[in-house]
């Protein structure tokens, strides 16, 4: 008996030793908290039908493309999973319709309207494809051998993509299909711990707010296409949502004239029924005659409203009740002023764009702030200061009357090639068990470029 | 970034040898000769010989928030060895050596972002091996000793890359000098023993693993707009185990029952940030490039740690004690300790969120003597442990600081196997 104890001893020490068994770590690392420590940046595609919503700056004319009629797409969640020259746009493979030189990415160029890989000859190309005016194309005896939104081309026996839209009709046996939509984001804002959230569009002169769903964390997709709150010959935007019971309440800025006002849904936000009466006008001094961007939030029983003055002269706030939202306080809560720090900020000039929610009963307003986070530097060909650029900053308050700022500066500002910034702006925060995360427009440093909405998780 | 942990090894946080970590390690007085390198240098006087092999499992339910934490279990094989004779009559003379070997690797130096929730104590220190040599003299009931407990730096001259172009066209060279530097604590113990009651004293030396490592990267190529240097240097302290005054004392009540206690000082005040620094200097063209990250001191406090163990031996006598030729009397003893271990943790008020809380510590054990094989007495001891963390909030002054509210907490247990054989 004895023995067997000590047998077994060994046989139990052996087989426990050499890590058989397993550490057995915790669930992973904690999430970050929304405090800053958010990873690298991804664009958020944004769908509207079949078509991914592209800013202005990175419009290239070809939105809409020739595909056969009884075909259809196949369905994706990345790049990896779609054939050859497709990419996976909005869940479907299609092929990146182009219209110019530089309109393709990487090492492809734009041949017969799709990008595709360039080459001198056929021996450049993947199997069953041909060298066609510089870039590879399949050899094809039918559509059916072509990527979706090539057809096959009678006289070459290969595969080609045409453009539509815009007046361009396709043939008999194929449909025009949009691929892409010119239009900037912004203000987007998540409708509590929903996947659901609503955001401004603006296109040409105009602007609608319209409800997206958040299909996956970086694909929202519009639906349903139409804007949820809109008026005819008005721009209406900077959307902030909160949930009611099975009502949705929206604030939105107005633009003519400037104000913000409130909309109602009982559609889980498909439509919304706009007050009559807005919520809050511009009237103190500070605000030059202009307010917007509208924050809403919950607390201690009421609700309250950031907003922007100026536009960018800094951030108010209101508590609503029955019709016109009172101000508690006459001038801004957070002006640039207040934000300014000698080292980690310096030289913030504008303040705006205001997004709040609560956490742990403390109010965290997340804000954009336009100054310069990087130091002055020297080149031998002579002085490089800093680039001024938006970025996000964060303020909390338990009591709305006192606020304590982020003390390293921005919360969230992006750094490339070790001193260039970019911009970021209009950030939306959301906390979930599984962590931080923040979505924003993304701009060059002068902010004269949009890129795009943009979405950064936390660590 | 940051660099896990300030606390514990693993035989100083559980225990070396089951027996010892059945009692809570408030056995300095009486520890058996096996565990003087960690419990009493002074212990290892003893004479005979004694051949310990053992291995223990701490898994970690350790809570931020009620989420678990990302820690590793700690577990391992502890082994030791002692040897002493009689010099005279009056005098003996002794060497122990103990070590322990975790499972998954030598040492996990680890860097974790600063701001992030970290329990210190049970991260790397937990993870590290450990190799305690200690020797000891005994003048009749009093025992002195002295050693050595070792880590390895980590350090050497660094990585070095260069890119650049000569007549050959472009050339690019690699260089790598990594050195594990040995880094060694004092360990010094002193033992009274007056049969009935006796009495221990010990200390050890803090000890962590050091970390400097630099990477430099030289580019110098015709018309390229980003010629330059980039140099980074990373440099901390991993797996830091604070410096430990033991004292205590083991009383024989009645007829095998002996209640030992011990009351542990550890000396936290001199813990470096369990975060790193890091110097960035980038000589790209442009000037000033150089970016330094150093986070504050994290202030811990020095801590007290009462410790109590029961231990009852049965009437054929301690389980390892020595036996007459034919003594195959089945030995027996059981065991129970409690610790009561505060937080070195102040109250967090800044960017960095560690991650502690008091900790209540108890465990239950037994020891059987097996008798002798092949000449050599046998004994086998087992021990298991519960410690819970007293849940503790964190509140930091400004909420627009990372982690500004989260609860700790948590619990962990302990299990070991010691075989131990003594060569009389």
């Amino acid at each position: 008996m004895r023995r067997l104890a000590v047998v077994g001893f060994f046989g139990a020490l052996l087989s426990s030793s050499c890590g058989l068994l397993g550490g057995g770590e915790g669930e992973g690392a904690i999430p970050a908290d929304g405090v800053g420590a958010f990873g690298a940046a991804t664009p958020v595609e944004v769908c509207l039908g079949t078509a991914r919503i592209v800013a202005p700056a990175a419009a290239t004319g070809a939105e809409a493309l020739c595909v056969p009629e009884a075909r259809a797409a196949q369905a994706c969640a990345a790049d990896a999973e779609c054939a050859g020259i497709e990419r996976c746009v909005c869940g479907r493979c299609v092929v990146q319709a182009c219209q110019g030189a530089g309109s393709c990415g990487g090492q492809e160029v734009c041949r017969a309207r799709r990008c595709t890989r360039g080459c001198a000859a056929d021996v450049d190309c993947e199997a069953g494809e041909r060298c066609v005016s510089g870039g590879c194309a399949r050899r094809c005896d039918g559509d059916g051998d072509c990527h979706h939104g090539e057809r096959c081309d009678a006289l070459d026996d290969v595969c080609t993509a045409s453009l539509c839209g815009g007046g361009g009709t396709c043939g008999a046996g194929s449909r025009c299909e949009a691929v892409a939509r010119v239009g900037e984001l912004h203000e987007p804002t998540f409708l509590g711990d929903e996947p659901v959230a609503f955001v401004e569009l603006r296109k040409g002169s105009g602007a609608a707010v319209h409800r997206a769903l958040v299909e996956a964390p970086g694909r929202w997709r519009l639906d349903p296409q139409e804007p949820v709150v809109s008026i005819a010959g008005e721009a209406l935007g900077a959307p902030s949502a909160i949930r009611r019971g099975d009502r949705i309440e929206l604030y939105v800025a107005a633009q003519s004239p400037p104000r913000l006002v409130r909309a109602s849904s009982s559609d889980g936000g498909e439509s919304f029924t706009i007050d009559i009466d807005p919520v809050l006008t511009p009237a103190e001094a500070w605000e030059g005659g202009w307010v917007g961007s509208p924050a809403a939030f919950d607390f201690e029983g009421t609700t309250h409203l950031f907003y922007e003055g100026g536009p960018r002269a800094g951030i108010g706030l209101a508590r609503l009740g029955e019709g016109l939202a009172a101000r508690v306080e006459t001038n801004a809560v957070l002006a640039p002023a207040d934000v300014n720090d000698p080292l980690f900020w310096r030289g913030v000039t504008e303040v705006g764009a205001p997004h709040a929610l609560l956490v742990n009963g403390a109010v965290r307003l997340f804000f954009t702030g336009r100054g310069a986070e990087g130091t002055d530097a020297t080149s031998p060909e002579g002085p490089l200061p800093a680039d001024r650029n938006d970025s996000i900053g964060l303020a909390t308050t338990r009591d709305l009357a006192s606020y304590s700022l982020f003390p390293a500066g921005p919360v969230f500002a992006r750094l490339v090639n070790l001193r260039a910034y970019l911009g970021e702006r209009e950030a939306a925060v959301r906390i979930s068990p599984e962590g931080a995360e923040v979505v924003f427009v993304s701009t060059n440093a002068s902010g004269a470029s949009v890129s795009g909405l943009f979405r950064a998780a936390g660590r | 970034m940051a660099a896990r942990g300030a606390g514990a090894t693993a035989p100083a946080h559980f225990g070396s040898g089951a027996r010892s970590a059945a009692l809570a390690r408030a056995d300095v007085a009486d520890a058996d000769p096996t565990s003087a390198p960690v419990q009493n240098a002074a212990l290892a006087a003893a004479p005979g010989m004694r051949l310990r092999i053992g291995y223990g499992y701490g898994a970690m339910d350790l809570r931020i928030d009620g989420r678990r934490a990302p820690i590793a279990a700690a577990s391992g094989i502890d082994l030791a060895a002692q040897v002493g004779g009689k010099l005279s009559p009056s005098f003996s003379a002794g060497l122990a050596l103990g070590a322990y070997l975790p499972d998954a690797h030598l040492a996990a130096i680890a860097f974790r972002p600063g701001t992030e929730p970290q329990f210190f104590r049970y991260e790397a220190p937990l993870q590290r091996a450990s190799f305690d040599l200690v020797g000891a003299l005994r003048y009749r009931s009093l025992a002195l000793g002295a050693g050595a407990s070792f880590a390895l730096d980590m350090g050497g001259g660094g990585t070095r890359f260069d890119l650049g172009g000569d007549a050959q066209g472009t050339y690019a060279d690699a260089a790598a000098d990594v050195a594990l530097a040995y880094r060694a604590a004092p360990i010094l113990g002193l033992s009274l023993d007056l049969g009935r009651v006796a009495l221990g004293a010990s200390f050890r030396g803090p000890l962590a693993v050091g970390v400097s490592v630099a990477s430099d990267v030289t580019i110098a190529l015709a018309e390229n707009p980003l010629n330059g240097t980039t140099a980074v240097r990373v440099t901390g302290a991993s797996g830091y185990d604070p410096a430990r005054l033991l004292f205590g004392g083991r009383v024989k009540v009645f007829r095998g029952l002996s209640i030992s206690g011990a009351l542990e000082w550890q000396g936290y005040r001199a813990a470096p940030p369990p975060v790193a620094d890091v110097t960035l200097d980038v000589r790209l063209g442009t000037s000033p490039g150089r970016k330094e990250v150093r986070f504050v001191l994290p202030r811990f406090r020095d801590v007290l740690a009462p410790r109590l163990g029961i231990e009852w031996v049965g009437s054929h006598g301690a389980p390892g004690g020595a036996r007459a030729r034919g003594d195959r009397a089945m030995r027996w003893a059981v065991r129970a300790g409690y610790v009561l271990a505060p937080s070195p943790l102040p109250p967090q008020t800044g960017f960095t969120s560690y991650a502690d809380a008091t900790r209540h510590g108890i465990s239950l054990g037994g020891g059987a003597g097996l008798g002798r094989f092949w000449g050599v007495d046998l004994r086998l001891d087992a021990a298991g442990g519960l410690a819970v963390l007293v849940p503790r909030t964190e509140q930091k002054k400004s909420d627009a600081l990372p982690f500004a509210h989260y609860e700790v907490s948590g619990r962990t247990w302990y299990g070991s196997l010691s075989l131990e054989g003594g060569f009389q």
